[in-house]
């Protein structure tokens, strides 16, 4: 089987996985070749699942204060003073 | 009084209700003869008389207004910012209240509009909302840029929703003026920052709702010619949903609200979730039924293979050669009780035949005979007795001897009786025989004839 790369992309990813589900679903295949294609969607949903979701959030607010720009990561305060108009 | 006759009561009428309500509405003096500030939304003309809704600037209130015997050569258009002069009136029969117009005044945006068409018009002609120049926003972006203001509504709404489904994105908040004479200047900045500094992968430039000339900034040329210089892709998310402005026209796709461009900038992710949990469900049931196929199969060969194995063979042909042993049994119990029956029939009919019984008979028979022999004999011996009995009568009556004692006499020769002289000749010897013995004699004649003389 070949070894799937991290780095692969996400639309990648989906489009091989559609085809082995598809494939899968024919059922024209050896038991042994169906194996090794479910083992590899398997993996691609875990890759996609993990682009998907794994990547911590950030949020960071910029501003221009006396000319120069300033970034504040406000991420564990979402609002972080945000939005208190009302 | 009607409130004498109302409180008592636990139920109204609505006529009751809007009567009292249109007291108490125009009887208050404060309501009369008001000047009133705000936003013209949806004027309607209907014979000679004009209705349309007046909205707060800063807040979303409305209310209701008539004016009567309209002047018509006065323009009054959606969004029109005017002072007006009234009276407040409850309108009974829809049980609303209205403001009743007397005077509008300060119509004062009639010019910005015609020269916000002019440039709109300029801007089009130049090929700035030309669709072959939009850019394609990225499917699933991981960092987003934002320019707004920090402390409008509009950012927390797109935050709440990218971050209420999903987490992995990062975003960047440009704060700025969104109104005012800085603001299209700062969202320029924004924008700029974002296209130098720090590079996202869509830009979404907005504002929360306000009047029309709170959103002005992005009717402005200057953030409309930024907004098409961009070189990351622009998501324009101004006021609501009937709010049009310019940037609307030129960013690279618009957001009905701000909620809808955090909505827009997550949907491809929602949707690959839903597909790629689509995906694992198929995936899972295809490897399943293909292995449940194959699992019946190996159950199907695995059966036939006991069927076959040579322990069931032998088993089977233990089971056969039990059943031939049953079936023997069977056939010999069967021959020998036949063979029994037959016995007996033939022992019954031998106790039939017995020979003893005509062996009985027989002596029976034989008795019989023999007593009939034995009768039969002793009559014929009787018979026979008595016929030797007369015989014997007749014979000792018969006897010679007894003749010649009488004088006869018997002669022989050569021991033969003569009773013819022809049997003998002269000179034989003959024997006489008397009564009492013997005389022998020689013939020395003979004559024939009874010869008395001699």
């Amino acid at each position: 089987m070949c070894e799937l790369q991290r780095d692969i992309k996400f639309e990648d990813a989906m489009r091989r996985l559609e085809e082995i589900v598809k494939n899968l679903e024919e059922g024209n295949l050896s038991l042994e070749e169906a194996i090794e294609l479910y083992e590899e969607g398997i993996k691609l949903t875990k890759i996609c699942n993990d682009i998907l979701r794994s990547v911590e959030k950030r949020v960071v607010l910029i501003e221009k204060l006396n000319g120069e720009y300033v970034q504040d990561d406000i991420t564990d305060d979402i609002y972080g003073g945000l939005g208190q108009r009302e | 009084m009607m409130i004498n006759n109302i409180v008592p009561k636990k139920e109204w009428s609505v006529y009751e209700l809007t009567s009292y309500l249109k007291k108490k509405v125009e009887m208050d003096v404060l309501l009369k003869n008001i000047y009133l500030r705000g936003e013209v939304i949806r004027p309607s003309i209907s014979g000679d008389h004009l209705y349309f809704e007046l909205k707060d600037l800063e807040y979303d209130a409305k209310i209701k207004c008539v004016f009567f015997w309209f002047d018509k050569s006065l323009e009054i258009k959606h969004g029109t910012k005017v002072l007006v002069k009234g009276n407040v009136i409850f309108y009974e029969k829809e049980g609303v209240i209205e403001l009743k117009v007397n005077e509008i005044t300060d119509i004062g945006l009639g010019e910005l509009f015609i020269k916000l068409k002019q440039l709109e018009e300029r801007l089009r002609q130049e090929g700035l909302f030309d669709s072959k120049y939009k850019k394609e926003i990225p499917r699933y972006p991981k960092k987003i840029g934002i320019v707004t203001s920090k402390n409008g509504a509009a950012i927390r709404d797109i935050l709440n929703t990218i971050y209420t489904r999903f987490e992995n994105i990062q975003v960047y908040i440009y704060s700025c003026s969104v109104q005012g004479q800085n603001a299209p200047y700062e969202i320029c900045e924004g924008i700029e920052y974002f296209n130098t500094s720090e590079p996202v992968e869509v830009i979404i430039v907005g504002r929360g709702g306000g009047s029309f000339e709170d959103l002005m900034a992005f009717n402005s040329e200057m953030v409309v010619r930024k907004i098409f210089e961009s070189k990351i892709p622009v998501i324009s998310a101004v006021g609501h949903e009937r709010d049009y402005v310019l940037s609307d026209f030129v960013a690279d796709m618009r957001a009905i609200t701000p909620t809808n461009a955090g909505e827009i900038v997550v949907n491809f992710q929602k949707q690959a979730l839903e597909k790629l949990s689509e995906f694992q469900k198929r995936l899972k049931n295809a490897i399943e039924k293909l292995l449940n196929l194959s699992n019946n199969k190996i159950e199907i060969l695995r059966y036939k293979l006991y069927q076959n194995s040579p322990a069931n063979t032998i088993a089977k042909c233990i089971q056969d050669v039990d059943l031939c042993r049953h079936k023997l049994s069977f056939a010999v119990n069967k021959k020998l009780h036949e063979i029994h029956r037959n016995l007996k029939s033939f022992e019954k009919r031998l106790a039939d035949r017995n020979p003893e019984l005509r062996l009985s008979v027989i002596r029976t028979n034989f008795d019989n005979c023999s007593r009939r022999l034995e009768e039969a004999f002793k009559k014929v011996l009787q018979q026979k007795e008595f016929v030797y009995k007369v015989n014997l009568e007749k014979l000792i009556a018969l006897n010679p001897l007894n003749v010649l004692k009488r004088g006869y006499s018997i002669t022989l020769h050569n021991s033969r009786i003569l009773t013819t002289i022809s049997q003998i000749s002269n000179g034989d010897e003959i024997i006489t025989r008397l009564s009492d013995g013997i005389i022998k004699s020689r013939v020395f004649f003979k004559q024939k004839g009874a010869g008395r003389d001699v």
